[in-house]
């Protein structure tokens, strides 16, 4: 995969994934939306990272796709969070948090940065 | 990508073989561009503008495309590995569970597929040894063997004629001429008796086989005084001088002469057979100008880089016909042919080695059609399983791979079991010695062995697994009615019995053909073991003596060595008479000299006449009983000093004074015994003919002459004897290191053994054929027995009907008989007709009998129709005790 991208993103962008499959199957295109809102389009994301991103989740056994239709009836493959995606997705979500709020405890910390 | 989202849509149909990467990746990566786009053009944009703008947030599409289709292409590939050796375990786990189910039935399949798979990979160890495997020489398929032809038959090379082939040819890129001799090694440790050749210097390079320690000859090594040296074999370097090189540059002692050694060849080099030392021929004069009509040599050669074989074949012809005219006094009836060294080595072997590689194969094929019934009477059981496989959703393709896995399963464990009792069965075939089949000592379970295994193993499967599988996965809708049926009726239609009747048929045809092969080898055999050989071979052990030259250099010397040697002999305990002769009889080697009748016209020098010739002691026809028919034996009082004698046998008679009395004729002979003097005498008797070249060879013309006026230096000693050979052997050997210590003591071998070596290759062909035929004709009967059971066991409610209706027992076991019967009479009517077309193969390996003989295919049908006969009565007298109340409760 592109070796500009870091490792935290990698990592971040799996994550983001499977965080957008737990409300249930989507296609790529779905993902790459669900993720734009909610980070009101912070992360800027080359959308077409996404895909290699997902064959990776799939390898693992974190996520399955299968062929479907879209909402405007086309043809798409769908992307289903697996029950062991589900489990790592919560090991790793709690590590992120948790690592999230220690930085943000570090620089939220008196003397305040002005 | 593709601009228009619509075009690629025919692709799709790629699918139908499993998933189309490419077209799913593009499909995947264009819809998320058309969304895109689309999410674009609703807020307003321009479409191009759209359009554009998607391209951009996505990336590089191409470089993604690229690196998806290669990342799915990998997964399918493992996909597809996975599920096929997931199906092949389950197939495999599925076979194993059903096997142990009958546990009966495996063990029976797999003992009858290891012996005959067992036996197929011992015979063709032997096929791959002797005719299969490259020759031990480098790129041996540029050898070729030149023989000079004499009256139209193979034979040896004069000199001169070898040096005019070597200057002649233009195809050849070198040759080599070579003698065998044998010598008597003397020096540290114990004298020995050695095979050796003589041979010109580029004999190694001919071959293309070089000394691994020392040198080869040099090319100025055969001329006269150069040549004493000589390579030894790595077998006769071990044993006689553990292997150490610093016997490279000693001398070595043969027959009396020092030669120097120079070298040791590789342990696998043995040409042309079981040498221990070469020695260059010496090109003297006789050699090169003098005896033209002197045949002895061999000739070996490579064709040029270029050529061909049949080139050199066709320029040895021209090459002879060229020396014929150029020489008609010593070529008069000469002529010259070419073999490729392959066909000179094993040709006369291949056939009969490739009738044993399809009688084993015969076999199998028996025992496939035996196994492939035993299948479908058990299919008949296994209709329910396969039914509710199919209902459960099982394609028959996937029914028929797995019925296959079973019978291949059953196969493969046959095939190394098989293995296994070919490493042992190839030792019980060594053991039968057949004399005169080259490189048999090589036959080893090699590679080659084993991939053939395996391969004949895979085919047994699917030859006697592909009818039973299909029958069995035949139509989901026909096996959906089986179930409704209980299980019954498929296989008892008249399908299923046509098809088990077509297998008996054809198993007792190639049963026919193998009863017949083998009959008429073994009436060949009884044959040729019944021909007189002309002498009496019982009690009498033959020990084979030479001495050297160097030391016996006089013929008064030689004659009184063996006449001491044979006193000494003649007083062992039990023995009761001692002879000698020259060259034991069927040693298969000839000694002719052409000869002239004083008073009769002389004949141009080609045109003369030849005798074989033998120096024999006084009264040898006593000793081995060889009838005296005119006149007289050589007597004691034929020595020296005496006139000449000679008597000739009934051969000779014949041959060459058809109608006038031998007895009183003087005979002069080609063989010199110093410039001016030729052996000859006067014939003082005719004595019984006697087989030389083998029993299946008519007697030659024969001339003996007393040793004590004629003597030899190698001799065999002949003693009728009633003590055991061991006594005996002890007893010669003490007699002869006692009268010289430096000789050698060669086996002590008894007429008997030699009469039977003579008859080995036949008798190991015939005791081979033998066994194969009995295995077929126990598979016979076995599937004879084994088809009839089940047909009386299906039948048993028709058979329980017709005895309730009044049928007597009688009448039921004929029922069974006459459609067994009916089966064997067809299938020894149509083997009888393969027989009579592949007997014609056999042609040359029998002797005495034609390869139609009435009787023996007469005798073959006659067994096989009664084993058959013998093989249904158990199962008719089952179906005569068949109880009608119980047969029609049955079910």
């Amino acid at each position: 995969m592109r070796s500009d991208t870091g490792d935290l993103l990698q990592g971040t962008l799996g994550v983001m994934i499977l965080k957008a499959l737990v409300l249930g199957p989507a296609h790529g295109y779905a993902i790459a939306r669900w993720v734009e809102q909610t980070t009101d389009d912070v992360l800027q994301i080359e959308e077409g990272s996404l895909y290699p991103a997902l064959r990776r989740l799939e390898d693992r056994g974190w996520v399955r796709s299968e062929w479907g239709l879209s909402e405007n009836n086309r043809r798409a493959r769908f992307y289903t969070l697996t029950a062991r995606g589900r489990a790592h997705l919560k090991t790793e979500a709690a590590v992120w948090l948790r690592y999230a709020s220690a930085v943000t405890r570090v620089l939220r910390a008196a003397p305040a940065i002005g | 990508m593709h601009d228009d989202p619509d075009a690629p849509r025919w692709r799709r149909y790629l699918r139908f073989w499993g998933p189309n990467v490419d077209a799913d990746v593009d499909d995947e990566l264009q819809f998320h561009l058309d969304m895109r786009t689309r999410d674009l053009e609703a807020r307003g944009l321009a479409p191009e503008a759209a359009r554009r703008i998607a391209e951009k947030r996505f990336g590089d599409a191409e470089r993604i495309g690229a690196e998806l289709r290669e990342h799915d292409h990998h997964r399918n590939r493992l996909t597809h590995r996975r599920d096929m050796l997931s199906d092949l375990w389950q197939d495999v786990r599925l076979a194993v569970r059903g096997l142990q189910r009958t546990p009966g039935f495996a063990v029976v399949v797999i003992a009858t597929l290891a012996i005959c798979i067992g036996a197929n990979s011992a015979i063709f160890s032997v096929v791959n040894a002797v005719l299969l495997k490259p020759l031990p020489f480098r790129e041996p398929g540029g050898l070729v063997r030149v023989y000079q032809m004499f009256h139209g038959e193979r034979g040896a090379f004069s000199g001169p004629n070898f040096i005019d082939l070597t200057k002649q040819s233009r195809t050849l890129a070198s040759a080599a001429a070579f003698d065998d001799e044998t010598f008597n090694v003397v020096g540290t440790g114990d004298p020995v008796r050695v095979n050796g050749t003589l041979a010109s210097a580029s004999f190694f390079n001919v071959l293309g086989v070089q000394p691994i320690i020392g040198r080869g000859f040099n090319p100025d090594e055969n001329e006269p005084g150069k040549s004493k040296v000589v390579v030894l074999s790595h077998a006769f370097w071990r044993q006689r001088f553990g292997s150490n090189i610093a016997a490279i540059g000693t001398p070595l002692d043969l027959d009396g002469s020092r030669y120097t050694i120079i070298g040791v060849m590789p342990p696998n080099f043995d040409y042309p057979r079981r040498i221990s030392v070469w020695i260059p021929l010496v090109y003297d004069t006789s050699f090169t100008a003098m005896s033209r009509g002197a045949d002895y040599l061999a000739a070996v050669a490579r064709v040029k880089n270029g050529a061909t074989v049949q080139q050199a074949a066709t320029e040895a012809v021209t090459i002879g016909r060229r020396l014929h005219d150029a020489y008609p006094d010593h070529n008069a009836h000469m002529g010259m042919t070419a073999l490729s060294m392959r066909d000179a080595m094993v040709g006369n072997v291949r056939k009969p080695l490739i009738i044993l590689l399809g009688a084993v194969v015969f076999v199998l094929l028996i025992a496939c059609a035996n196994i492939a019934n035993l299948l479908l009477a058990r299919s008949s059981a296994r209709q329910t399983e396969m039914a509710v496989r199919s209902a459960l959703g099982a394609a028959r393709g996937r029914l028929l791979r797995q019925l296959l896995t079973e019978s291949i399963l059953l196969s493969l464990i046959g095939g190394a079991l098989g293995l296994l009792l070919a490493t042992w069965g190839v030792r019980l075939l060594l053991v039968l010695k057949p004399t005169g089949i080259p490189r048999l000592d090589t036959v080893t379970i090699d590679g080659s062995v084993m991939m053939w295994t395996a391969l004949i193993a895979v085919a047994t499967g699917v030859i006697f697994g592909i009818a039973p599988a299909l029958q069995l996965s035949r139509g989901g809708d026909q096996l959906a009615h089986s179930l409704r049926a209980g299980g019954r009726g498929m296989l008892s239609s008249s399908g299923g019995r046509q098809l088990r009747s077509a297998l008996i048929v054809s198993e007792i045809a190639l049963a026919l053909v193998l009863l017949t092969g083998a009959g008429l080898m073994m009436r060949s055999f009884v044959r040729l073991q019944s021909v007189d050989p002309g002498f009496r071979s019982d009690k009498r052990l033959a020990l084979e003596v030479a001495i050297p030259s160097a030391t016996y250099d006089t013929d008064a010397k030689i004659a009184a060595f063996y006449d001491n040697l044979l006193e000494r002999i003649g007083s062992l305990q039990g023995a009761h008479e001692t002879g000698a002769i020259s060259m034991l009889p069927l040693s298969n080697n000839g000694f002719g000299f052409s000869f002239t009748v004083d008073g009769r016209a002389p004949v141009k020098p080609g045109d003369e006449p030849h005798l074989e010739t033998r120096v024999l002691s006084a009264d040898f026809d006593r000793v081995l009983g060889i009838p005296v028919k005119r006149g007289r034996g050589l007597l004691a009082t034929d020595r020296t000093g005496a006139p000449a004698v000679a008597v000739i046998n009934e051969a000779a008679a014949r041959r060459f004074f058809p109608g006038e009395d031998p007895i009183g004729k003087h005979v002069v002979l080609g063989w010199r015994t110093s410039d001016t003097t030729h052996v000859n005498g006067t014939i003082v008797g005719v004595v019984g003919d006697v087989r030389g070249f083998g029993l299946d060879q008519e007697p030659q013309p024969e001339i003996d002459f007393p040793y004590a006026q004629v003597p030899v230096s190698d001799m065999a000693i002949i003693v009728r004897t009633d003590a055991s050979a061991t006594a005996v052997a002890a007893g010669a050997k003490r007699e002869l290191s006692a009268l010289d210590p430096t000789l050698p003591m060669a086996d002590l071998r008894s007429l008997e053994s030699i009469v039977a070596d003579s008859i080995s290759q036949p008798r190991f062909y015939m005791v081979l054929l033998g066994v194969f035929a009995l295995i077929a004709l126990l598979l016979a009967a076995i599937g004879v027995a084994g088809m009839m059971s089940f047909a009386v066991a299906q039948r048993t409610r028709e058979i329980g009907i017709r005895v309730a209706l009044g049928a007597n027992r009688g009448g039921v076991v004929r029922l069974v008989l006459r459609e067994a019967m009916r089966l064997a009479v067809l299938g020894v009517v149509i083997g009888g007709l393969v027989a009579i077309a592949l007997s014609r193969a056999m042609a040359s390996l029998l002797f005495g009998i034609g390869v139609r003989d009435p009787a023996t295919f007469a005798i073959a049908a006659t067994v096989l129709a009664g084993v058959a006969f013998a093989a249904t009565l158990l199962p008719a007298r089952r179906a005569a005790s068949v109880d009608p109340a119980t047969a029609l409760r049955a079910d």
